[in-house]
């Protein structure tokens, strides 16, 4: 790697300062399952939310609940979760 | 002038842009400093600006007028854009930030080590997605100025690029960030004016009016056929009433179906938006402008708390615009103008609601859109270019002066070469382009970026196979339904390319993963991707 291209971009926790770290197959573990639930929770709203509005099911789509079709709650639920989601992900990384 | 009013509030928007980027000239004189900005952008000016960055054209325009002519199957568009936005948070945006590389290739690089083919079909995937992704910018602008300001659609485009390469060669990321930042908030602010304005005027004041509305009507795209019933009412309320009464068993504008005919292309579009951003190089690269991967995070945070409730306004306003512009809409479509019908359904309710003043905000966050995401999409190209070709191909012992001259020149090139397919291309549908960029990006650099960043298994032979199997599906069957070929190989074309090419790249990537053993340094590397940061 040229001297240039370790200097671009690398900020200020790319140098070689910092001890390198050691893979901690269970830090990556406990990563991988943050990351993999939330991930899995959102896009299960979100894949749900598109298959209710698909053409298929668009009578499912159009059924009324509190004065609103179902059509728009899911999407705004879908973007609610979203919301919730990036929130608690960004509580939990913090934690040790 | 059609809108003076309108040109000077537009004219007073470029001179801060252009104010921004002389001013930030200073602060492009080493590599690093033009690409990231050194790394010292703030978190909250990063996620403002990512939000400028990433709500293009094609969200601000183009899904407020795909509502409005279809309705529900519109907001799709958006969703997936938003939806996302998760995704990279979750996977993406802090190991990326921790392996401290500034493009896809450098982090596939640090793990596995050096590798021309590698660099090669990441440069071209980067130059590939750039240009297509910046064409839809500049015929969104040619079009928007066209109708709007009266200027002619070539000049327009023409002055577009130039003041896209003007922007980035000479403010470089600092003077791009700032601009970004500001036109996001721009924005941001001109939907929700919008969304207010037209709420107290059309429907007391109620925003669920707006749903409620629309349960009535039909959408446009299929009303047309009552154009002269719609012509002969007395406003926009008798039009819908009038077409209803006609078509009493015809979709709604809330009934899924009218846009996308079934189920197979829902899921490929939005299984493209969702993770199409994962492999957009503009916004990988906004992660490095911070100091660490909290601060990206973070950033990350602001943009997706302002892109919900943008995309959730987004579908009001689109619905709205249905409502208020039903006969012009119609006529427009009887006409053959979809393409005015379809981009222009926001500009046009803003000058129904607020005269030229609203026109020119609207006409100015529209700009601001095409031109911040073409700044940022100029700025990875030009990285890929200098950094993936020159620096490391071409010239491997080149200065830093002499690769910053090269992506500056690059810069200017790409700028040439796509006002020259904007020119070529003017009459394509710029969601179709943009939704083809998801498609490509989803297929090839995504499942790369994941793999390398989550999977100590994956080796290089693996990735850059699925990086190519990724590319070649998704070209063939984007480029298939521009054709207009309704199958091929026996597999119907979809209206995007995802649903087949995103699984035979991931198929691709752990087969040839399976069969070679080069995982690279993956212990070392997925060790400082996940370590934290206080």
């Amino acid at each position: 790697m040229s001297k240039n291209e370790s200097e671009a971009g690398r900020g200020s926790d790319g140098g070689s300062s910092e001890p390198q770290p050691v893979f901690d197959s269970a830090v990556f573990r406990k990563d991988l399952i943050l990351s993999g639930t939330l991930l899995a929770l959102f896009l299960a709203t979100y894949f749900t939310a598109a298959i209710i509005t698909s053409a298929p099911l668009k009578d499912l789509a159009a059924t009324m609940v509190l004065g609103l079709p179902v059509a728009a709650w899911v999407g705004w639920i879908a973007i609610g979760i979203g919301v919730v989601v990036t929130r608690i992900y960004l509580v939990k990384i913090r934690q040790p | 002038m059609e809108n003076p009013i309108a040109v000077l509030i537009v004219a007073l928007s470029l001179a801060l842009v252009l104010g921004i980027t002389f001013h930030s000239r200073r602060y492009t004189k080493t590599t690093s400093e033009f690409y990231v900005a050194g790394g010292k952008i703030s978190w909250k000016l990063n996620g403002f600006a990512m939000l400028g960055d990433y709500a293009s054209a094609a969200t601000f325009l183009g899904i407020a007028g795909a509502i409005a002519l279809t309705g529900i199957d519109g907001w799709w568009i958006g969703i997936g854009f938003f939806a996302a936005w998760i995704v990279l948070l979750l996977l993406a945006a802090g190991p990326l930030k921790n392996s401290g590389k500034f493009t896809v290739a450098d982090a596939v690089i640090a793990r596995f080590g050096k590798r021309s083919d590698l660099r090669i079909v990441a440069m071209l995937c980067t130059l590939v997605l750039g240009i297509l992704y910046l064409v839809p910018q500049m015929v969104g602008a040619g079009h928007l100025f066209k109708l709007l300001l009266g200027w002619d659609y070539l000049i327009t485009v023409i002055a577009t690029g130039v003041l896209m390469g003007t922007a980035v060669i000479f403010g470089g990321m600092r003077g791009t960030t700032y601009n970004q930042a500001i036109q996001g908030v721009m924005l941001w602010g001109a939907l929700m004016a919008v969304l207010v304005v037209v709420t107290i005027v059309h429907f007391g004041g109620n925003p669920f009016g707006i749903i409620r509305a629309a349960q009535e009507m039909v959408p446009p795209v299929l009303a047309v056929g009552a154009v002269e019933v719609v012509k002969g009412a007395e406003n926009a309320a008798a039009a819908i009433a009038s077409v209803r009464t006609l078509m009493p068993e015809a979709a709604s504008a809330m009934t899924p179906g009218v846009a996308l005919p079934n189920l197979a292309n829902q899921i490929s579009l939005v299984l493209a938006l969702a993770f199409g951003t994962l492999g957009l190089p503009h916004i990988l690269i906004r992660f490095y402008t911070v100091r660490d991967a909290r601060a990206a995070q973070k950033g990350a945070e602001l943009t997706i708390v302002g892109y919900a409730t943008f995309i959730a306004a987004v579908f009001l306003v689109g619905l709205a615009a249905m409502y208020v512009l039903y006969p012009t809409l119609v006529q427009l479509l009887a006409e053959g103008e979809r393409g005015t019908a379809t981009n222009m359904a926001l500009p046009m309710l803003s000058e129904m609601l607020g005269g030229q003043v609203f026109l020119g905000i609207v006409a100015v966050a529209a700009m601001a859109a095409m031109i911040s995401t073409s700044t940022g999409l100029l700025i990875s190209m030009t990285g890929s270019l200098a950094h993936d070709l020159y620096a490391n191909i071409l010239k491997p012992k080149s200065g830093e002066h002499e690769q910053l001259i090269f992506a500056k020149v690059g810069a200017s090139g790409l700028t040439l070469l796509a006002i020259a397919l904007s020119i070529w291309l003017r009459d394509q549908n710029v969601a179709i382009l943009v939704g083809m960029c998801f498609g490509i990006a989803a297929s090839t650099f995504a499942p790369a970026l994941i793999a390398t960043l989550w999977w100590k298994r994956a080796t290089i032979q693996g990735i850059v196979a699925g990086i190519g199997v990724g590319l070649l599906a998704s070209l063939l069957f984007t480029f298939a339904n521009f054709a207009g070929a309704k199958v091929i190989f026996g597999i119907p074309v979809l209206i995007n390319p995802a649903l087949y090419s995103i699984p035979l790249a991931l198929l691709v990537l752990i087969a040839v993963t399976y069969l070679t053993k080069t995982s690279g340094n993956a212990e070392e590397f997925l060790a400082t991707a996940h370590r934290k940061t206080s």
